[in-house]
């Protein structure tokens, strides 16, 4: 069991002010939705737990690994305990999705050998078996988050992080995705970011609410949803009544 | 890893070969390397056009892949190296597979020959494309692949061309085409050449390589200290890397070459002596020509000659006073051509005395005909009939035969028609005023 320990910290873009100051919140086993608007810092604070981002102050830990100010070699360790799919993932040409997932492994530190051995598990995982000789560049931009997550779960992580990874597909393959997040062990660590409340009820364990570089609320989706009014009873509504009441204030 | 049917350089490596190989039997002449490993390795620098483009473009494209990729490389446990070694060696061995290649077909047009396998020259061709693979990674880093391949085929393709016609002599080593200009029988590379392209290629390599890794995926400035560290390294390596190569090459002069020591050469035991290299001697031994000719013109009234070397070297007079004939002699070369090797001598000595320009022309027209006349008279008696077929060749005489000026064609139906001792009084004459930039007055007709 791994946790994601965020303590003090700093991190701003050089031309903006700092969208994070001595920033703390933790990420406990399970599937936590990091919700936010646009602008929020989701990204960046998923890019700062995938070690994409240093922070310029404070620790990021997973267990006793740390992301912060460490060397190559104790950025290496960290990596291999983390999986990242970015909002903007493209493949690399070339490759079909097969050996895609296996390039991904072994950039993630895995033997050929082993690689190889579970590229088809992560393949099927994803449900791309059917297309696993096809070029990843040809994928439609559904598949092509797959095969992101595909990728990014060969080396079986302990933290899976995904950024919006269902911004822009059609329903049919958010749903698709959701019951992917769903196959996802309890023991691993999964912050999946998102603005869309709907996904919520059923699909996570917790909640995390980040406004303008603060965390709002951190806990688990049944006491997120008992901010909204007791009257309320359809979940969806009072997800979003409760997502209302943490960015804007108001009930 | 990355599967081979994948990685472009493979796809490019049979039609590179086919051209290498095209290029090696339609334009590289067999007489410049016959014989001689070290001129037909350094011959194959020209075919650097062809592998190193090769390693250029698939490696900016290689490298380029994983640029316009997101999400893979920039949380990679491997460190940058080992990503860009994985994507770069399939692109370093195609391009040493097409390079060895014009090697091979280049030593089998050359066949057997005296000297040893040029390690040296190859290992800098080999280093040249390390530089070129450096040009595709730094390349294909900072550009879109789209952009990349050609900016990187066209990198290769100027720094080749551009640095060989640089007018800094020293320049042209860093490029390694350069090296095309060696050797010969008489010259071996200048290894200040080589070295000055090894040092600049491999510092260019690892140069640009950094200055690659200088930026993040994606990312088209340096972020962090490191990677601003790494831009600076880079730039630093490339520029420490290009002093040393000229400061290796400062003395090397237009032509990669030193000549061997005369110390290396195997002389005849005949009067006058004549010392030819061993690779002069892989394809027949014509060092008694030499001498037999030199021996016949001294009985028809040239200067006497003793001794007979095969020394380039613009510096080397063609005939010293002291007797030293300065010859050529090409591996292979025929009977016939030793003879007309060996009777030019008098004749391209008188016409190197500088005169003047109110009288170069006719100076350089009766030395034709004393060149003409000094063949003939010693084809006639060493060669056979066979031999001599052709020879004789007049057809330049009526080349340079320029209408109301002297008729050197017809001077020398004239001379041909005197007797043997009016020919010796002739031609002695002759070459003694041509030494003396004297022209000679125009021969009347008939015999004297």
């Amino acid at each position: 069991m791994k946790n994601i320990e965020i303590s003090g910290v700093d991190y701003g873009y050089a031309s903006e002010s700092k969208i994070f100051q001595n920033l703390d919140v933790s990420f406990l086993p399970g599937r936590t939705a990091l919700l936010g608007p646009n602008g929020a810092g989701k990204s960046t604070l998923i890019s700062l737990m995938a070690s994409v981002l240093s922070p310029s102050a404070g620790t990021i830990e997973i267990t006793r690994a740390n992301g912060n100010r460490i060397t190559s070699r104790q950025l290496r360790k960290f990596r291999r305990l983390v999986a990242w799919l970015p909002q903007d993932f493209s493949p690399v040409a070339g490759l079909s999705v097969m050996e895609h997932v296996m390039y991904a492994g072994w950039l993630k530190g895995m033997s050929r050998r082993l690689a190889k051995h579970e590229a088809p598990w992560a393949v099927h995982a994803v449900g791309l078996d059917e297309l696993s000789g096809k070029k990843a560049t040809e994928l439609s931009g559904g598949q092509q988050r797959r095969l992101g997550l595909a990728g990014a779960l060969v080396h079986r992580a302990g933290v899976v992080l995904l950024d919006e990874p269902t911004a822009g597909l059609d329903p049919g393959q958010r749903d698709r995705f959701r019951r992917i997040l769903a196959t996802l062990s309890d023991e691993h660590v999964t912050v999946v970011s998102t603005h869309q409340t709907e996904d919520i009820d059923g699909s996570f364990d917790h909640v995390v609410v980040l406004v303008d570089g603060s965390i709002r609320f951190n806990g688990s989706v049944s006491e997120f949803m008992n901010v909204a009014p007791a009257n309320i009873t359809d979940p969806r509504d009072r997800v979003r009544i409760a997502y209302a009441a943490f960015v804007e204030g108001e009930i | 890893m990355l599967p081979v049917t994948r990685r472009p350089a493979w796809w490019l490596l049979a039609p590179a070969i086919g051209l290498v190989v095209l290029y090696v039997q339609q334009y590289v002449p067999s007489l410049q390397i016959i014989a001689q490993r070290e001129a037909a390795v350094a011959a194959s620098a020209l075919l650097l056009i062809f592998s190193a483009s090769l390693v250029s473009t698939t490696a900016a494209l290689e490298v380029g892949r994983d640029r316009a990729s997101c999400g893979m490389t920039e949380v990679s446990v491997r460190s940058k190296i080992e990503v860009v070694a994985v994507r770069l060696w399939p692109c370093l061995v195609a391009g040493t597979i097409v390079q060895m290649s014009g090697i091979f077909v280049l030593l089998d047009k050359a066949g057997s020959a005296p000297d040893r396998f040029p390690v040296l020259i190859t290992v800098g061709l080999l280093c040249a494309l390390l530089f070129h693979a450096g040009i595709g990674v730094f390349l294909g880093t900072w550009l879109r692949p789209r952009f990349a391949v050609p900016f990187a085929l066209a990198l290769s393709y100027l720094w080749l061309g551009f640095a060989w016609s640089f007018d800094f002599v020293p320049v042209r080593y860093l490029a390694g085409l350069a090296l095309e200009g060696c050797c010969s029988p008489s010259e071996t590379v200048d290894i200040s050449a080589v070295v000055a392209l090894i040092v600049f290629s491999l510092a260019g390599f690892v140069g640009l390589v950094l200055m690659a890794g200088g930026v993040d995926s994606r990312k088209l400035r340096p972020r962090g200290n490191r990677n601003w560290l790494r831009l600076v390294a880079g730039i630093a390596t490339l520029g420490l890397g290009t002093s040393l190569g000229l400061f290796a090459a400062r003395d090397v002069g237009v032509n990669p070459v030193v000549a061997r020591p005369l110390a290396d050469a195997q002389c005849s035991n005949s009067v006058p002596e004549v010392c030819l290299f061993s690779t002069q001697l892989a394809r027949g031994d014509t060092r008694h020509v030499y001498a037999d000719t030199f021996t016949v013109l001294a009985a028809r009234g040239m200067p006497k000659v003793t001794q007979v070397f095969s020394i380039s070297g613009d510096h080397e007079p063609v005939l010293s006073a002291q007797g030293v004939a300065n010859v050529v002699a090409a591996p292979g070369q025929s009977r016939s051509a030793a003879l007309e090797s060996a009777a030019s001598t008098f004749a391209v000595a008188a016409s190197n005395t500088e005169c003047g320009d109110d009288v170069s022309t006719d100076i350089y027209g009766w030395s034709e005909v004393l060149k003409v006349w000094s063949v003939q008279a010693a084809a006639l008696q060493i060669l056979d009939s066979e031999e001599r077929e052709g020879i004789p060749d007049t057809s330049f005489l009526e080349l340079i035969s320029e209408p109301g000026e002297t008729d050197f064609a017809q001077q020398w139906q004239v001379l041909s028609g005197f007797d043997e001792q009016s020919q010796n009084d002739w031609a002695a004459s002759t070459y003694r005023q041509l030494s003396q930039c004297q022209v000679p007055a125009q021969l009347g007709v008939g015999p004297r």
